[in-house]
């Protein structure tokens, strides 16, 4: 009897210790598998419009502009350089559980002519879904060897070495960014691609490879089978004439189906307002502007007629109000991170009650009240709380949350450090260092460590504020004020 | 299917769920039935040849079992007429496999040499699996029933089952029908289910599941790069590819083994030992009574005392000696290279002989204590250099490369490669080499232990407290499974000896 005891007590412990395995060990990529997460956790039939495709498709389709402002239910299940065989495979699996009114297929994976993807890339757009039929397809057609592919097990187990502190708790750590996740992700960053641009005169026609020809037509008469309205796309990027000649190919296809299709590099080239110079984060994707033109503009010219109901205000919708409230938090964010003025600066850091300020001050300054830019600054320590009146710099150190000074200090004793969980994920410390690394030197700063990484920019007689978001789980910006130089900037430490 | 497949995974527990209900009376069919499919998941026509070599020698021992029975012996030339057509149809089959092209690789050196051009043929064949453990196997029972040592079988299917059980079917240990052949035989009285002999089965089988996927596929990366990159690589990173080529072989061969040996337990079936910490060998002679032991006491009881043993004087036990090793060698791969590995084993053990007594005198003169531990220590590890130094010819694709490797070793010395990183750069990142040292520490831990209390690892589980064994099965159980190296990161490595 103890021996069987021990062995079912010995089965258990197995068996717990492979289940805390699958949930550390499993992968977790925010463009790929996480997504599924998010969607299976969706109450079935809420979603009425479909992205699907690759990047370019999640970082175009703006899920929460069409929440926001239109009260439109969106889900980007994408992945990427998502191969139009897992598309198919996507869009089958979303099938299950949606119904939604209209899918929106972005086409640059009928660019991308590989037989098979990297692994890498294969597993991305095969692991997220659920065991079931449809996955083991989408397997058999992604690897050439599909068998070892079965089990994530058989991949994930080698994570040990890349295992973060994400990997250990649900929704990536950060429950208010990720728990209501629609899919939709973007750059906030700026690429000139005015390059490239209008290819209207590219009108040749590329042949598509038979597995992309095959992939599409599957999912066009899938789509018929769903009473599902398909859009095909060609979603503006860096793009050459090959791309829109598989376009020119694609249209073809979409005619002889009567599917729409809008392409964005031709024939409705310039209607978005999308600016090359500016609406780019890189040579493939839209940035959060970019994501928001084309976002409205395929509202108002084909969305709009198709009849979808705006489900503000009702019940069992607010995962999208969740998610809209990210993407204007994200927003926020970006204005902070790009503000150059400074009395702006410190409107913005006043009102928020989910910012962290850990601000440090080095060395004895002056005092000039007829500068503009000082006054900016004295604005921005009173705005945080901690400005003393007297208007006089020495070494400091301040941890202010939600506009409660929750620590302060003169920061004169060498070596010091006073730590601040910032949350389950980051944390932060306020430390005086050697100027310059050196153990044995006299000069010493005040400075922000953020996960023990130096945030500032380790100038003497400037003041420094690092911002941390504790909605996005990020520090979006560090800004320095040399009250010696009388010059504001944001530091970016690779430059430093 | 390999043992650290999945459809292994898989195969396995199928097979004993079905062993553990049917009636005993045709549980030996089942098993037979699972060999073959076993071998014939790596290729259908696998069953063909082993078919063949099961027939042939079941067909010669019944005839020489019948024979046998003569008190008179008046038919001893039907009988070793039979014996013959056994040994030649078996052996012809292996040197069609396997040893064809390597003749006529080497008669067409042989003819280039004289300025002649190449005129032997090569055949397009395939190398069966297992075809060396299994011809063996079966020649040995069949050179036993014409001993007299054991008698025919005439059960043809138990037989077969005898010569393609399938946990030692494709590497061993090539067992002897006085072991395996008897128990089958009594397959009926095994019990189904007993649990201490299975869970005492499932400890073999992890154990040997940790020395291969963790331990032996994980050294595999630094001694394929150290081999394949050789000609740039100094001294102390060739001995290292070396040394780690010792431990890949030892846990890769001795890894299936214990799964094996593990496997047949879990059924009820109590297969040999195969290894017995070989590198705690203290000379040669003893390293091989420790490593591989059912092939060398197969060539030590079919080539070596039947060529006369030590009975013929000092010169004809040498020339046994040498001509035992390097047949050894010519079994474990068609190259020159096995060959000389196995000729060096040889000339070990004659060199070992030969200066046993002078070593004794100059150990009495200069009072050496041979008991002492620091003694026994010092004489492991210089027969550990010996057999590693022979590994390089194992290993190596060819002999002049092999003596290349083995000089680079002495001209390219440079002790400062201890300090300067360069050891990070052997095809392997840090946190991948403390793994391997550390299991290779558990190893060498267990290794003595099993060594210290003669006992194997299962047994050493068996008398520790109740908890205590469930504990450590569980540990090596997330050992295998976290840090084994298998999927996407790791090239599957297949066992070593398969290719024999």
């Amino acid at each position: 009897m103890k021996k069987i005891i021990a062995l079912i007590l010995t089965l258990l412990v197995f068996a717990a210790g492979m289940t805390a395995m699958y949930f550390s060990y499993d992968f977790k990529y925010l463009d790929s598998t996480y997504r599924w997460k998010a969607f299976y956790a969706l109450p079935d039939n809420t979603v009425d419009v479909l992205g699907l495709g690759t990047s370019h498709t999640y970082e175009s389709i703006n899920t929460a502009v069409l929440w926001d402002k239109y009260g439109v239910t969106a889900f980007d299940l994408c992945g990427t350089a998502q191969p139009m065989t897992n598309t198919y495979w996507f869009f089958k699996e979303a099938l299950k559980t949606q119904s939604p009114k209209v899918a929106l297929l972005d086409l640059y994976s009928m660019c991308l002519n590989d037989e098979f993807p990297d692994e890498g890339n294969g597993i991305k757009n095969t692991y997220g879904m659920r065991m079931s039929r449809n996955k083991l397809d989408a397997i058999n057609a992604t690897f050439e060897s599909p068998r070892q592919y079965y089990y994530s097990i058989l991949q994930y187990h080698s994570r040990y070495g890349d295992l973060t502190a994400e990997d250990f708790f649900p929704y990536l750590g950060n429950e208010r960014m990720y728990k209501d996740y629609k899919g939709f992700y973007c750059h906030f960053e700026t690429k000139d691609l005015s390059e490239y641009g209008n290819l209207s005169d590219c009108t040749g026609f590329e042949p598509l490879s038979e597995k992309n020809k095959q992939a599409l037509l599957d999912i066009i008469v899938l789509a018929k089978q769903n009473n599902v309205n398909l859009v095909l796309l060609g979603l503006p990027f860096g793009a050459t004439s090959f791309n829109e000649e598989i376009y020119n190919t694609c249209g073809l296809i979409a005619r002889a189906n009567g599917v729409p299709f809008y392409d964005f590099l031709s024939d409705y080239y310039g209607e978005t307002g999308i600016d090359y110079t500016s609406d780019f984060a890189d040579r493939q994707h839209l940035n959060d502007l970019g994501s928001e033109k084309i976002t409205d503009w395929i509202y108002d010219n084909i969305l709009i007629g198709c009849d979808l109901p705006s489900h503000r205000g009702e019940s069992g919708y607010e995962t999208w109000d969740r998610d809209a409230e990210v993407w204007e938090r994200q927003q926020k964010n970006q204005k902070l991170a790009s503000c150059d003025e400074i009395s702006s600066y410190a409107g913005m850091l006043s009102v928020d009650s989910d910012y962290t300020v850990l601000v440090t001050s080095n060395g004895i300054g002056g005092v000039n009240v007829e500068n503009a830019l000082e006054e900016g600054m004295f604005d921005c320590l009173d705005a945080l709380g901690i400005g003393d009146g007297r208007r006089i710099y020495g070494d400091g150190g301040w941890i202010v949350r939600g506009g409660e000074v929750e620590y302060q200090s003169s920061m004169r004793d060498a070596g010091m450090v006073k730590t601040y969980e910032l949350s389950r994920l980051h944390d932060a410390a306020l430390a005086r260092v050697a100027a310059g690394g050196d153990k044995d030197a006299e000069i010493f700063r005040n400075t922000v460590l953020i996960d023990g990484e130096d945030v500032t920019g380790g100038r003497m007689h400037t003041l420094y504020i690092t911002v941390y978001d504790s909605v996005t789980d990020e520090v979006i910006d560090t800004v320095y004020f040399d009250y010696r130089q009388l010059t504001f900037g944001h530091v970016d430490t690779a430059e430093e | 299917m390999q043992f650290n497949s999945l459809h292994f995974l898989i195969f396995f527990p199928a097979v004993l769920l079905v062993y553990f209900v049917i009636p005993a009376k045709v549980r030996y069919i089942w098993l037979l039935l699972a060999s073959y499919y076993f071998y014939m998941s790596w290729n259908p026509v696998y069953a063909l040849l082993i078919a063949f070599s099961t027939v042939i020698t079941y067909l010669c021992s019944l005839g020489i079992g019948m024979l046998n029975t003569d008190p008179r012996d008046r038919n001893r030339r039907l009988r070793r007429a039979m014996l013959i057509i056994g040994l030649a149809g078996n052996l012809l089959v292996l040197f069609v496999f396997k040893y064809f092209n390597f003749a006529s690789d080497s008669v067409n050196a042989v003819l280039k040499g004289f300025g002649y051009s190449p005129i032997a043929p090569k055949v397009d064949f395939v190398l069966p699996v297992g075809i060396s453990f299994y011809t063996f196997q079966a020649l040995g029972y069949m050179i036993d029933v014409y001993r007299g040592d054991t008698p025919a079988e005439k059960n043809p299917l138990r037989y077969a089952l005898f010569v393609s059980f399938f946990p030692q079917l494709v590497a061993g240990p090539i067992e002897r029908s006085g072991n395996l052949l008897s128990q089958l035989k009594n397959v009926e009285k095994i019990k189904p289910f007993d649990y201490e002999r299975i869970i005492k089965g499932f400890s073999v089988m992890l154990w040997g599941y940790f020395m291969k996927v963790v331990v032996a596929d994980r050294a595999a990366v630094i001694v394929n790069h150290v081999f394949d990159n050789w000609w740039h690589l100094d001294s102390l990173a060739l001995v290292l590819g070396t040394v780690f080529f010792a431990v890949q072989i030892y846990c890769d061969f001795a890894g299936y083994s214990a799964v094996a040996v593990g496997a047949a337990g879990v059924m009820g079936f109590t297969l040999t030992d195969n290894f017995k910490t070989p590198y705690f060998a203290v000379s040669v002679r003893d390293f091989w009574r420790r490593w591989h032991i059912t092939l060398s006491t197969w060539f030590r009881d079919y080539v070596y005392i039947p060529l006369g043993g030590n009975r013929r004087g000092k010169a004809r036990k040498y020339l046994n000696m040498m001509l035992t090793q390097l047949l050894s060698g010519l079994w474990h791969g068609a190259n020159w290279t096995y060959v000389v590995w196995g000729g060096i084993h040889g000339l070990y053990q004659v060199a070992g002989d030969i200066t046993r007594r002078p070593k004794e005198r100059l150990y009495r003169r200069f009072g050496v204590n041979t008991g002492a531990k620091s003694f026994r220590v010092l004489k492991a590890a210089v027969t550990f250099c010996l057999v590693d130094l022979a590994w390089i010819f194992f290993r190596a694709p060819s002999i002049s490369v092999a003596c290349m490797y083995i000089a680079r070793i002495f001209t390219h010395i440079d002790p400062w490669n201890l300090t300067n990183g360069s050891l990070a750069d052997l095809g392997m990142d840090g946190r991948e080499l403390n793994i391997l040292l550390i299991s290779v520490a558990a190893l060498i831990v267990v290794d003595l232990l099993q060594k210290k209390k003669n006992r194997r690892f299962d047994s050493l589980l068996e008398n520790q407290n109740m908890w205590f064994r469930p504990v450590v099965l569980l540990v090596i159980a997330f050992v295998i499974i976290i840090f084994g190296a298998y999927g996407l990161s790791f090239d599957p490595q297949q066992f070593i000896y398969f290719q024999f």
